[in-house]
């Protein structure tokens, strides 16, 4: 890839972010913690983040697709588990489920 | 990704820094590597960043002391990342309200930082890294996001986070952008409906 191209376009990536970045400040400054409307965009923003997570582990476009749905989903659940049973603490969850996948992969290919 | 697409490294670094949004981040990347234009960069840049309108929303007001947003708003915006808005909506009552603009700027500067050391880690070491492990760790910021959500104990946030799960991965693949805005409008609002928000609130 060209470096100035590279560049520029790093610069017009850079001016479309800020201007979301932008209209969330400008709105923020109507809205008030506990109201409905606070609860709304906090609802649409778990959708959004939630639905983008989803689709990043079932739907990968990364060389996570080399790994087998089938572990994919085990790993979530083993995840999930973890995260339910244990107090619902966040790092060791993550692990688990990561490691769950590992194993899955390394014991598949075999 | 984009080692794989003959990005320089500090064009890399620079995305990171300037962009600092996953869905927008990816979406950089692509656009750039496949040679797509100016015009096409904006737009898909622009719509990739649309889930950082309700995270700016639902954070600064929990935050700041003044109502009239300020240059440290813009900059707070700019640093916000998905793992800093969840946490402001768990924690921000256990801060009190002079202090929380300080801690939770400091907080995204940290994720920030250690995001920089990972991408420049990841770039130089994925080539080090055993094979078999590369996929699996691919996992981790997506299910780390999910669990985080999950620790936002609300009706109305669980059924939204299910329906967005439901619906944008479908949505999606008919159309990236307008799927992306679409199903997360839908799928939030009917969670916020469903959940009782506003019947929550009327009895309050």
């Amino acid at each position: 890839m060209m470096m100035d191209i590279a560049w520029i376009l790093l610069l017009v990536g850079f001016a479309a972010a800020f201007l979301i970045r932008a209209t969330g400040v400008v709105i923020s400054g109507h809205v008030e913690p506990e109201t409905p409307l606070f609860d709304w965009f906090a609802c649409v923003g778990q959708a959004l983040v939630g639905g983008l997570m989803v689709r990043a582990i079932l739907l990968p476009t990364t060389p996570l697709a080399e790994t087998l749905l089938a572990d994919r989903l085990i790993a979530i659940a083993a995840a999930f588990l973890m995260f339910f049973l244990a107090g619902r603490k966040l790092l060791p969850s993550t692990f688990v489920g990561v490691a769950t996948l590992a194993i899955l992969g390394m014991l598949r290919s075999l | 990704m984009t080692q794989a697409g003959d990005m320089d490294v500090w064009v890399m670094l620079g995305s990171v820094v300037l962009i600092w949004s996953m869905p927008a981040l990816m979406t950089f990347s692509e656009v750039a590597v496949v040679g797509g234009g100016i015009w096409a960069m904006f737009a898909a840049v622009l719509f990739a960043n649309l889930r950082n309108i309700p995270m700016i929303v639902t954070s600064l007001p929990l935050i700041r002391t003044e109502r009239r947003p300020g240059w440290q708003d813009f900059l707070f915006a700019q640093l916000l990342s998905p793992t800093t808005w969840l946490h402001s909506l768990m924690d921000s009552d256990r801060i009190p309200l002079k202090s929380r603009r300080s801690y939770f700027t400091a907080f995204s500067l940290t994720v920030f930082a250690s995001a920089l050391v990972g991408a420049t880690v990841g770039y130089f070491g994925v080539e080090y890294l055993p094979a078999e492990l590369r996929p699996p760790l691919l996992i981790l910021t997506p299910l780390y996001l999910l669990l985080i959500i999950l620790s936002v104990r609300r009706l109305s946030g669980y059924l939204s986070l299910v329906f967005g799960a439901a619906a944008l991965p479908y949505l999606m693949a008919w159309s990236v952008e307008w799927g992306l805005a679409l199903g997360g409008l839908g799928a939030g609002t009917l969670g916020f409906l469903i959940g009782g928000g506003l019947r929550r609130k009327a009895s309050s």
